[in-house]
This record gives C-alpha cells, structure tokens and sequence, in this order.
C-alpha cells in the first residue's frame, strides 16, 4: 500500500519515501516531517508504526532555535527516483536512521547531497510587520545615514563645500560658521 | 430396559441407555457447538477518554497479545475523533486475553500531535482508555 503526499510517495511495504520531485530539486527536512505526518495519519498509514521521530526547534532566544532532526524508524529510507545523473540535495536539518543508519536508499546515477550538523539551528526570518513607530525610528536612522554619507563627501551628486566662515554645504544640508572672539568656530545647522 | 439389537456375529448385547439421552427408549441425536476462530469471545465497550478532535483514530489488537505481536485492525472501529470522549460499542475479542491497541493520528491540520498509541487488555466488563496525547511542535 501508498501514500501520496505532494512529491513524496510512501511505500509501506518497501519502507521507502520515494522521492518524485524534479530534478535538482531540494527537499526540505521541513517539507518531508510535515509529509510524514500526514501519511502516518492515512487510512492506510494509521494501520502501520509511525515512520519517524522528530526533533529540535527548542528556542535559543534571538529568533534562533535547535535545528531540527528527523530519525527515519523501522529501516525507512528516503530514495529518489532514477531519471539520469543527477545531484538531490535535503536541506533545513539533520537527517538520520533508516537501514543500517543510511537513510538514503541507493539510485543509480543519482547523488544525494545531505549536510549534516551536531548543533544545527534555525533562524527564524519575516515575522511580524513593524509597527508605526518602528518605522518612524527606522526612517529617522537612515536618513541620519545619509546625512554623514554626504558630509563626508561621498555622495558623488551631492559634492560637499566647506565654506572660508567655517560652514558647509551638502545636498540639502546647510551649516553656517561663526568665530567668537578666542577664534573658536561654532557650526549651526540652518 | 436395554433393547436388543443383532450385532456382527451372533452375540447379542444390550444398548446402554444410560449414556444416552432421550425419552422411551429412542435413540436421538446430541448437537455440540464449537467456536470457530473467527467467533468472538465476546463483546465489549471500550471508553475512549481525552482524544483530541480532529484525530484519526484505529482500533486493532496485537496477535498473541505481547506487545511485538503483529497489529490487527479490527474492522469498523476506525475514523475521525469528533468528540474527545467516545466510545466504541460492541468491540469483540478474538483472544483470550487480546491487547487492545488504540492509535491516534493528528498531523494534517490545525494544532498538530506526535502519533499517539496505548494498549489494554479487553475486557468483558469493558475497558476505559485515557489518552494523553502530545503536541508536536516539529511539523
């Protein structure tokens, strides 16, 4: 019996995920412990032991967490379909078990590139939007930004011109000088 | 009063009726039921407590009742947890004892939990089953 779920075709009496993606294609670790579940779930994957354990995503603060590691049980193994040579890749996580701790099942001409860490993690990205306050901070420092990137003269449009009173002018900036009596030179802003 | 009957040969030798069970004499026929394997034991409830909804569940059994006994699906007692206490009525044992094994599955949508199952020996009093399932915070 088989379970499809999206490119992954489960063979129950093989113990074999079998890969259908495209050529070239990456398999996330994310993607295959979502599939799993869902087969495992089935009709007919509820009437076999589960397939595999999963663990990590414990978070470590910051917006990173422990990577995330998939042990194939019960001699399942991951195999990829004979279509010519080519290079598979797995990606996202640690990738472990099947027969003999090998959980990539042999295909002819075809490479499976799995990157393997003993303390991988996941960072998170995207999250919430920013709220109008973090914005209006945002927009302040890079304007702020700019600002020095032109007074120091590296603004090629905006040529910065130090003036005899001791001001400058940038693009829009404005700075008049003025000398006290002890030759001091104060710089206001216009 | 024994009948006489001619056997092989020329002896003739009264029937004993004592171990025969019938009225005036007569001779009558003793029906045996036997259980065939297929035949249940018997039925029973079992209680399923604290299943989550949403859950696909299967009850089976484990042949020779250890726990690497072969899972048995026991056909109808299989589907979608609609409330988290239920109970499947009538479940037959086809062992005496029979490990129940219940499985539950929750991976496909919303909150989503670690495959789930519990064993418990059948019972003719009926079995309740308290499930304690486990979120998954991986897939």
């Amino acid at each position: 019996m088989s379970v499809t779920v999206d490119n992954l075709l489960f063979d129950f009496g093989l113990k074999q995920i079998q890969v259908q993606q495209a050529r070239g294609a990456v398999l996330s670790i994310q993607d295959l412990i979502n599939a799993i579940r869902q087969a495992e779930e089935s009709v007919e994957g509820i009437t076999y032991p589960k397939i595999a354990d999963a663990t990590g995503k414990d978070s470590l603060g910051g917006g990173v967490a422990v990577g995330v590691t998939v042990n194939l049980l019960d001699d399942w193994q991951l195999k990829w379909y004979s279509n010519g040579a080519y290079q598979a890749q797995v990606s996202g996580g640690n990738l472990v078990g099947g027969i003999s701790d090998n959980p990539i099942a042999y295909t002819a001409d075809v490479q499976v590139k799995v990157t393997q860490s003993a303390n991988a993690t996941v960072v998170t990205t995207g999250g919430s939007a920013l709220t109008d306050s973090e914005k209006a901070q945002l927009a302040s420092a890079e304007a702020k930004a700019k600002e020095v990137w032109q007074r120091v003269g590296l603004d090629a449009s905006n040529p910065a011109k130090n003036k005899t009173d001791g001001g400058y002018e940038v693009g829009s900036i404005i700075v008049t000088g003025s000398t006290d009596g002890n030759g001091d030179v104060t710089q206001t802003r216009q | 009063m024994g009948v006489m009957i001619p056997l092989t040969g020329t002896v003739m030798k009264p029937i004993d009726t004592s171990k025969s069970i019938g009225m005036g004499g007569y001779f009558t026929s003793i029906f045996a039921h036997q259980r065939a394997p297929t035949d249940a034991f018997f039925f029973a409830n079992v209680v399923v407590q604290n299943a989550v909804v949403g859950s696909a569940y299967m009850l089976g059994y484990l042949v020779g009742a250890t726990p690497s006994g072969a899972f048995t699906p026991l056909a109808g007692f299989s589907g979608t947890v609609s409330n988290s206490d239920f109970t499947l009525s009538n479940v037959p044992s086809y062992e005496s004892p029979m490990l129940l094994e219940l499985r539950l599955r929750k991976g496909t949508s919303g909150a989503k939990y670690q495959p789930f199952k519990i064993n418990a020996v059948h019972s003719s009093n009926g079995v309740t089953i308290y499930c304690s399932q486990v979120a998954d915070p991986i897939a």
